[in-house]
């Protein structure tokens, strides 16, 4: 504390450039060539004669992505999204054209559904899905005052679309391009590397709770933001596009790995708890040989070729385990019998965590070579789908615009369709956002602003001036104070609205009015109707509403249930996957350092835990070593844990316990028959460690603890009691 | 105009499948800049169904 910081060097020029270059560089660079792309739509869109050429340039806004991926991913699902809502409009158009009424209440199911399928998939996906909603208004209300024109309309629209995504696409590809796959490739190699130092350290007890469950914390959010990268590289190099079976291996894998030392660094606190003090020294040994072969010379492979020994050392390693294990097994055996178990189980757990390091290693090696086929099928991402939510937000959209097309009918507005059409936009875009109600006003803001500017430029700039190449200038500087805004995460929504308010007020057309009326009604009607959706948000069932983040809380505890009673074909990877989307979910919405992050985080981890215990069971239970009677008592076992999860209270606590050491008392009486053959008794004794897990599981306070830790802090708080 | 919308989606789709074939390969290894090579064959697949079909 009291020696000074040694003064930093002043920095050379040479640095400060490079500074620049990677943080504001990178933004201005992305703000010029969001201008052009955006100019080039609109010019290419005058010269071809389009009936709207905004509609172009508005395309451009909505894609723009500093990365090439991410311009290109929402690009692709927008060329799909826009189909479908052209092929439904056409539907609709042609059903209710002359019943307005009819026609509206159709329309605002179908943008009901477009949400319901949004909230869904939440990722690119659900990108489709809000533009088959937003496409079919934009297309619709317009149409449905003409029916005749309803196929000229469409045509129109997706050309314009089109038109805009081609020179987003192109200028984000060519130009200075910042490649998704560069930051995909850091990702997997930080990954990788801090999960080896991890485990290291883990293994070796150098790490305390706090910073383990920040780890965890860090790998869960690197699942995500992998899973987010691969999806949008995929559209960007050919060379994700090839590897894309390997990566989603990978990432499986990845997850799969870290519940597994998740599930090892458990079971060794319960042993230093339990003060079985030989089983640890008869375990450290592995854990230090472990160590070695994942850290060559003390240090992490830093690159997919120099992993690839590596993972020939864990196959070596993997091999000799078991010798190593029975070798080590024999100083136990004539101690105590709980002691011994707990070895077994930990032994156990640590072959099964050598062997998904050795996949997870050889997964990230064969990414080296360019064209190879994925070690095994890789799995699905599956994310978790909350039927509920879905259906609220579709509720809420359809609500928005029948609200809005009520008033619109009721009063005759002429602007009706901008207010509807914005109604629906908002409804869509966030109907998977983690706070919803924020995001629409933060996007209100935006168009304020983007109406201001777009009146300052349509009537005190654009009058000046003549020609395409002096409206492009007069325009640029308003186009570049939303994209510089865009830049900043903090400011991004309002950077959003105002870029797409002021494209699509400025009235740019081919034949130019002067009408500041017009241009103010259209912008209101768009702001009323994105504050309807803001009020749909807030008021019928907020997203972030305690009684709704309530029961995604609840379904994190059940997802055992899921583990309990769903297929078993595949079901280790769906669990997985399912619980740490809804895991990181839960956590996008928490707040940072109020404790609730962390108490959600164990409780997750928890359940991960759990449910492969029970997983493996079941998967040994199928395996044919046991009796019928057996199988059946393994069942009602299980069962028995399954309602605790369904709700934990110390009742159901003591019965599942009671079920599993019934459980166990019979596998003890089946493995000291004779007549055994070697599968069936390794089979029964996998199954005797795994209920000696959840056993130890059930008991364990702090899993209980972080099980029903959470809903009493977000439980709403309990009425006082009526007199 | 609305002549000219169903080949370009074809020459997407087209595309599609050409750039996935190529990179299974792995051609674009062999390519100085691989974007540029992209849009351009885009380009010249749309060029030429378009006059094919419309001269």
């Amino acid at each position: 504390m009291a020696t000074l910081p040694a003064e930093p060097a002043a920095p050379s020029w040479k640095e400060l450039l490079r500074d620049w270059a990677a943080g504001e560089g990178r933004a201005w660079t992305f703000v010029f060539k969001t201008l052009l792309s955006a100019l080039l739509a609109l010019w290419l869109a005058f010269r071809l004669g389009f009936d709207a050429p905004r509609s172009a340039m508005t395309t451009v806004f909505i894609v723009a992505q500093p990365q090439t991926g991410l311009v290109l991913a929402k690009s692709f699902y927008r060329i799909i999204g826009t189909f479908v809502g052209c092929l439904a409009t056409l539907l609709l158009v042609g059903l209710f054209a002359q019943q307005r009424e009819l026609f509206l209440a159709a329309m605002a199911l179908w943008v009901g559904f477009c949400c319901v399928g949004a909230a869904l998939y939440r990722n690119f996906r659900a990108y489709g899905f809000i533009l088959a909603g937003y496409t079919t208004c934009l297309i619709g209300f317009p149409s449905a005052m003409r029916p005749d024109a309803v196929f000229e309309t469409a045509v129109a629209r997706v050309s314009e679309v089109m038109l805009g995504i081609i020179c987003a696409g192109v200028v984000a590809d060519l130009l200075l391009p910042q490649r998704m796959s560069r930051n995909l490739v850091a990702t997997v190699r930080a990954s990788y590397r801090d999960f080896v130092v991890f485990v290291d350290r883990a293994m070796c007890g150098r790490l305390d709770h706090a910073s383990i469950e920040q780890a965890h914390d860090r790998f869960l959010a690197e699942v995500m933001a992998f899973e987010a990268q691969r999806d949008a590289a995929y559209f960007e190099s050919p060379d994700a596009r090839v590897r894309a079976d390997r990566l989603r291996l990978l990432n499986a894998e990845f997850m799969a790995v870290t519940t597994t030392v998740h599930t090892q660094h458990q079971l060794m606190q319960r042993l230093r708890r339990n003060e079985h003090r030989q089983a640890l020294a008869a375990l450290a040994p592995m854990y230090k040989a472990l160590a070695q072969e994942l850290l060559p010379d003390g240090r992490a492979p830093a690159t997919a070729a120099e992993a690839a020994p590596v993972a020939l050392r864990l196959a070596a390693f993997r091999d000799g385990l078991t010798d190593r294990v029975a070798a080590a097994r024999i100083a136990l055996e004539t101690g105590d019998e709980e002691e011994l178990l707990a070895f077994d189980s930990a032994a156990a757990m640590f072959c099964r965590l050598t062997e998904e390091l050795h996949d997870y290693t050889a997964s990230y090696a064969a990414l080296a070579h360019p064209a190879r086929q994925a070690r095994k099928p890789a799995p699905r991402y599956v994310p978790h789908t909350d039927p509920i939510t879905a259906v609220l937000s579709g509720v809420r959209a359809t609500a928005a615009l029948l609200v809005v097309s009520a008033f619109w009918i009721a009063s005759a507005w002429p602007n009706g369709t901008d207010a509807a059409t914005l109604a629906c936009v908002g409804c869509c875009l966030f109907a998977a956002a983690p706070q919803p109600v924020l995001a629409v006003r933060m996007l209100t803001r935006g168009f304020l602003w983007g109406l201001l500017a777009a009146f300052c430029c349509a009537f005190f700039v654009l009058p000046h001036l003549d020609g395409f190449l002096l409206l492009a200038l007069g325009m640029a500087p308003f186009i570049m104070v939303g994209t510089k805004l865009l830049t900043n995460p903090a400011t991004a929504g309002i950077g959003a609205g105002y870029n797409i308010m002021f494209s699509t007020t400025v009235g740019v057309e081919n034949v130019t009015r002067f009408d500041p009326v017009a241009l103010l009604s259209s912008g209101i009607a768009s702001l009323l109707g994105v504050t309807v959706a803001g009020l749909a948000f807030a008021l019928l069932v907020p997203a972030d509403a305690p009684r709704l983040r309530l029961h995604l809380v609840r379904s994190l505890r059940r997802k055992v249930l899921l583990a309990s009673f769903g297929r078993l074909q595949g079901l280790r990877h769906r669990f997985e996957n399912g619980t740490r989307d809804l895991l990181s979910q839960l956590l996008a919405g928490a707040a940072r350092g109020s404790g609730e992050d962390r108490r959600l985080l164990r409780r997750g981890l928890a359940v991960l835990e759990v449910g492969h215990t029970v997983i493996g069971l079941r998967q040994d239970a199928e395996s044919g070593a046991l009796t019928v009677n057996n199988r059946a008592a393994l069942h009602a076992g299980l069962r028995a844990q399954a309602r605790f999860f369904s709700k934990p209270t110390p009742q159901r606590r003591a019965q599942a316990l009671d079920g599993i050491l019934r459980v166990r008392g019979r596998i003890e009486t089946a493995l000291e028959q004779h007549g055994l053959d070697a599968p069936e008794r390794a089979a029964l004794r996998r199954i005797h460690i795994g209920l000696h897990q959840l056993r130890s599981l059930l008991l364990d306070e702090e899993t209980y603890e972080a099980l029903s830790a959470v809903e009493r802090a977000a439980a709403p708080p309990e009425p006082a009691h009526a007199a | 105009m609305p002549t000219l919308l169903p080949v370009f989606v074809l020459s997407f789709v087209l595309q599609w499948a050409v750039d996935g074939l190529l990179a299974r390969l792995g051609f674009y290894a062999n390519v100085w800049h691989a974007s540029l090579f992209r849009f351009s064959l885009f380009v010249c697949q749309f060029g030429a169904i378009g006059l094919a079909l419309y001269q």
